[in-house]
């Protein structure tokens, strides 16, 4: 008997409830057990590769380790927010279309989108162009946007006629404003007061445009599959 | 597939003609002009999220600009400063997107549709809880800035979270009713040690944020294991 019919007894024993879920499920189990022991055990190896004496310094947020002000990097926290709101769309998007056996340029296009707007937003993060490469090993800074030059075009490419049908000018827009910040970071455009302001304003819209156009392209095909069910 | 894929090359390359041209121009008038409405809502809260930047910068006296870099920028950090604490935000945030999906998808979806309130809820918690974490809001912007006691806080999540164990306790105890226990008891255990051993042993911080950052994940690994089996289920039953 499936666990939510049996009622009210399922608080009787919560040590068999839980067990009999465990058991139903256990590769799931063995996933969510796994996969933060693995983030956890890397953590505390890179924090000894660095000779870090406190391990917290990587767990904590940063503005608690230098007891900065609460509002200091308020709107890159919000760009977190809406760069993990494009990948979670365009993957969870992905893995839904794959599953009703949709078209497989959709499923292409979300699947491409999601990784990309993953990668994008983990550079974002952790100042992987800007810093960390730098640091680790020297890649120059023009080949990450080379590379996220070439990932878009082979996204265009692949998905064209999907892309083609969905509202690409917002997508066009979010690339506009990128290479605004992008200008205004490399003084190609000058503006002397508030200079990182400006820069970071233009990053966030253009995350900001970048996420609404993936949630409309998302709700569309929603909308497209589910008419789709009502005709059949 | 691979016709397919050639297909789309060749139409793709017959946009560099003269028609191809005058079509992608056309298409982008009329993208542009029923896009409209979105592009103008998108700048409005674009410049809405601007707008309540210099308000806080004239307000607390922090220059604008630090109030939208990163912190490693700011304070000219290393990258690896809160590394993790970054990786939990996403994991939020995704949590966060999976319930609100879920919510307007199994709303569209006859057979699922009994399930959507109970992502809405799970919405809102999600958000109250990643806010939270993210912007101090119980610690600092509530009691402080605001005036509002911590407690009425605590008040608020106990009143969500019992709302959605009561009220969607049928629909929650399926296969993933476990992880959102653990998930629950990761966060209960977190603020414990937070409160009861912080400092007193080694590694006390570590510890604390790598029960919270496993309650997070498993929080988001519920979302994502439980939304997809409904949907898995849902289409298996249509298709039987």
């Amino acid at each position: 008997m499936p666990l939510r019919n049996r009622g009210i007894f399922v608080f009787m024993n919560p040590l068999q409830l839980a067990l009999s879920c465990i058991r139903n499920n256990y590769k799931a189990y063995i996933i969510a057990l796994i996969f933060p022991s693995l983030i956890l055990l890397g953590t505390w190896q890179f924090g000894r590769f660095l000779g870090l004496e406190d391990l917290g310094e990587l767990t904590r947020d940063p503005n608690t380790v230098l007891k900065g002000h609460v509002y200091t990097g308020m709107i890159s926290n919000a760009g977190i927010f809406f760069w993990s709101a494009s990948a979670t769309i365009c993957l969870f998007m992905a893995v839904f279309l794959y599953y009703r056996g949709a078209y497989h340029g959709k499923i292409l296009l979300m699947l491409f989108a999601g990784l990309l707007s993953f990668v994008m937003g983990f550079d974002d993060v952790y100042q992987m162009h800007e810093k960390m490469f730098i640091d680790i090993r020297y890649i120059p800074e023009e080949l990450f946007f080379l590379a996220y030059a070439v990932c878009m075009a082979f996204i265009v490419l692949v998905c064209f006629r999907t892309f083609i049908k969905t509202d690409f000018i917002l997508w066009m827009l979010a690339l506009g404003l990128f290479f605004l910040s992008l200008m205004v970071d490399h003084d190609y455009i000058q503006i002397k007061r508030n200079h990182a302001f400006w820069e970071d304003s233009f990053k966030f819209a253009g995350i900001f445009t970048w996420m609404v156009y993936y949630l409309r392209t998302a709700m569309n095909f929603l909308h497209e599959e589910f008419e789709i069910q009502s005709k059949a | 597939m691979l016709k397919t894929y050639k297909q789309d090359f060749f139409s793709f390359l017959s946009l560099f003609t003269v028609k191809g041209l005058q079509s992608v121009l056309h298409s982008l008038r009329t993208s542009f002009i029923t896009q409209l409405g979105v592009i103008l809502t998108s700048m409005t809260v674009i410049g809405l999220f601007l707008g309540i930047i210099l308000v806080v910068s004239v307000k607390s006296g922090v220059e604008p600009s630090d109030l939208t870099r990163d912190l490693g920028g700011v304070l000219h950090l290393e990258p690896f400063i809160g590394c993790i604490s970054y990786l939990g935000f996403f994991f939020w945030f995704g949590a966060l997107t999976l319930s609100f999906l879920a919510f307007k998808l199994f709303k569209m979806d006859a057979g699922l549709s009994h399930k959507s309130p109970m992502y809405g809820l799970a919405c809102w918690i999600t958000l109250l809880l990643s806010l939270d974490d993210v912007y101090q809001l119980h610690e600092i912007i509530f009691p402080i800035t605001l005036g509002i006691p911590e407690n009425t806080f605590y008040i608020v999540y106990l009143f969500l979270t019992a709302t959605f164990l009561i009220r969607f306790h049928r629909l929650l105890m399926g296969d993933y009713f476990a992880l959102i226990a653990i998930a629950y008891a990761l966060f209960a255990a977190s603020i414990a040690f937070d409160m009861l051993v912080e400092g007193q042993i080694a590694f006390s911080t570590y510890i604390e944020d790598a029960l919270k950052l496993s309650g997070i994940i498993i929080w988001f690994l519920f979302f994502w294991l439980s939304v997809t089996a409904d949907l898995k289920a849902s289409l298996s039953d249509r298709r039987n």
